[in-house]
């Protein structure tokens, strides 16, 4: 997976398009070492948040990776448990950022 | 590609189930089989370890393609295995953990039902059997509430029936979240799911699960978790997302409103 999202964020760059993690390595106090070694960018959200459920519990998460993709009115368009391929991924953000220019963001 | 990593290995910490049957079992035959069977328990150790170590280098998509596919045929031939050796004395203790062992090797493989009807005949009344029920909650392929029922009624561990319980929440809060169904078979799934977990608080309260966590907190957080699960479909707004980045700021999912989103639920594990 790091390698494809490392590219698609290099290629939609100036695009209307962001790549947001939920990490799920809560005890982990390498992680962020572990980041700037595998170059991961892009921002997270940490799985755990004190005193709430994990977002991982908030949204069901039954497997990791679990993908979402939203689209720009914030309506979500797929989701893939594991990854469904790069070619799968890159078409179907292809389209939506199409999208974007026919229906202007309410 | 597999899903690498099940939630059921994240919450359990079962990602190599290792039960015990009911009582010992010392013929002869059945001390060969144990030792068979723990020969191939090391070599998936060894496969899993070596895999581990292969994905942290770094891969093109291709590369991680081939060490997907690779990996997953070392794994298929383990299970195949296992399950010959259980055939051969299916009762046995270590018939049962071969098996379990087995069934999360062997995605879409013949073997996979063969491992699953010889669960079902002679297991479901064995300790550990709980962990095979949770297991097949995550499985996308046939229907394993009977399975998990037969657990839940004959089963004598409160352990495995507490497990086999969880099991059929999550299958039917699973199907709750599919974007195939009818609205009707939504408000069923979420009325089957709600009284698993009701059943699992009321009678199974105090019980720990791996986690180190009682099933009363455990399900609460499900109970919780199910009022969202309608809105995580396809078609549906994305619920906000408050929470925090790894530098500790505070952000949502709806500043990025105006874009479009891919949202990777990931870790480095």
């Amino acid at each position: 997976m790091f390698p494809h999202e490392r590219s698609l964020v290099k290629k939609l760059e100036g695009k209307p398009f962001v790549l947001l993690g939920v990490n799920g390595d809560d005890d982990d106090p390498k992680v962020k070492e572990k980041n700037s070694k595998q170059q991961i960018t892009w921002r997270s959200f940490k799985n755990s948040r004190p005193g709430k459920p994990s977002l991982a519990d908030e949204w069901n998460i039954d497997a990791w990776p679990t993908l979402f993709l939203v689209d720009h009115h914030g309506i979500i368009r797929n989701r893939w448990e594991g990854s469904p391929g790069d070619k799968v991924i890159d078409e179907a953000i292809d389209q939506l950022l199409d999208e974007i220019g026919k229906t202007p963001a309410k | 590609m597999r899903v690498l990593f099940l939630a059921a290995g994240l919450i359990m910490n079962s990602a190599s189930p290792a039960p015990s049957g009911d009582g010992p079992q010392t013929t002869p035959s059945a001390s060969s089989l144990a030792a068979q069977v723990g020969q191939l328990e090391k070599q998936l150790l060894e496969v899993k370890k070596e895999f581990k170590k292969q994905i942290q280098e770094r891969h093109d998509s291709a590369e991680m393609d081939r060490l997907t596919r690779e990996v997953t045929a070392k794994r298929i031939s383990i299970g195949k295995a296992l399950v010959a050796l259980a055939k051969q004395n299916p009762k046995d203790a270590s018939a049962l953990k071969a098996l379990v062992m087995a069934f999360p090797l062997l995605e879409k493989q013949p073997e996979q039902h063969e491992a699953l009807a010889l669960l079902n005949k002679h297991h479901t009344e064995s300790a550990g059997v709980g962990d095979v029920a949770y297991i097949l909650a995550f499985e996308e392929e046939g229907d394993h509430v009977p399975f998990a029922t037969e657990i839940v009624k004959r089963n004598k561990h409160p352990e495995d029936q507490a497990k086999a319980l969880l099991a059929i929440g999550m299958i039917h809060r699973r199907r709750l979240g599919q974007d195939s169904g009818t609205d009707e078979d939504r408000t069923r799934s979420l009325a089957e799911a709600r009284k698993a977990f009701e059943r699992l608080k009321s009678e199974y309260a105090n019980l720990k699960t791996k986690g180190n966590r009682t099933y009363a907190e455990r399900v609460d957080i499900l109970l919780a978790g199910l009022a969202n699960v309608a809105n995580l479909r396809v078609g549906k707004q994305a619920p906000e997302i408050d929470g925090e980045d790894l530098d500790g700021r505070t952000f949502k999912l709806s500043d990025y409103r105006g874009k479009v989103v891919l949202l990777d639920y990931w870790a480095h594990w």
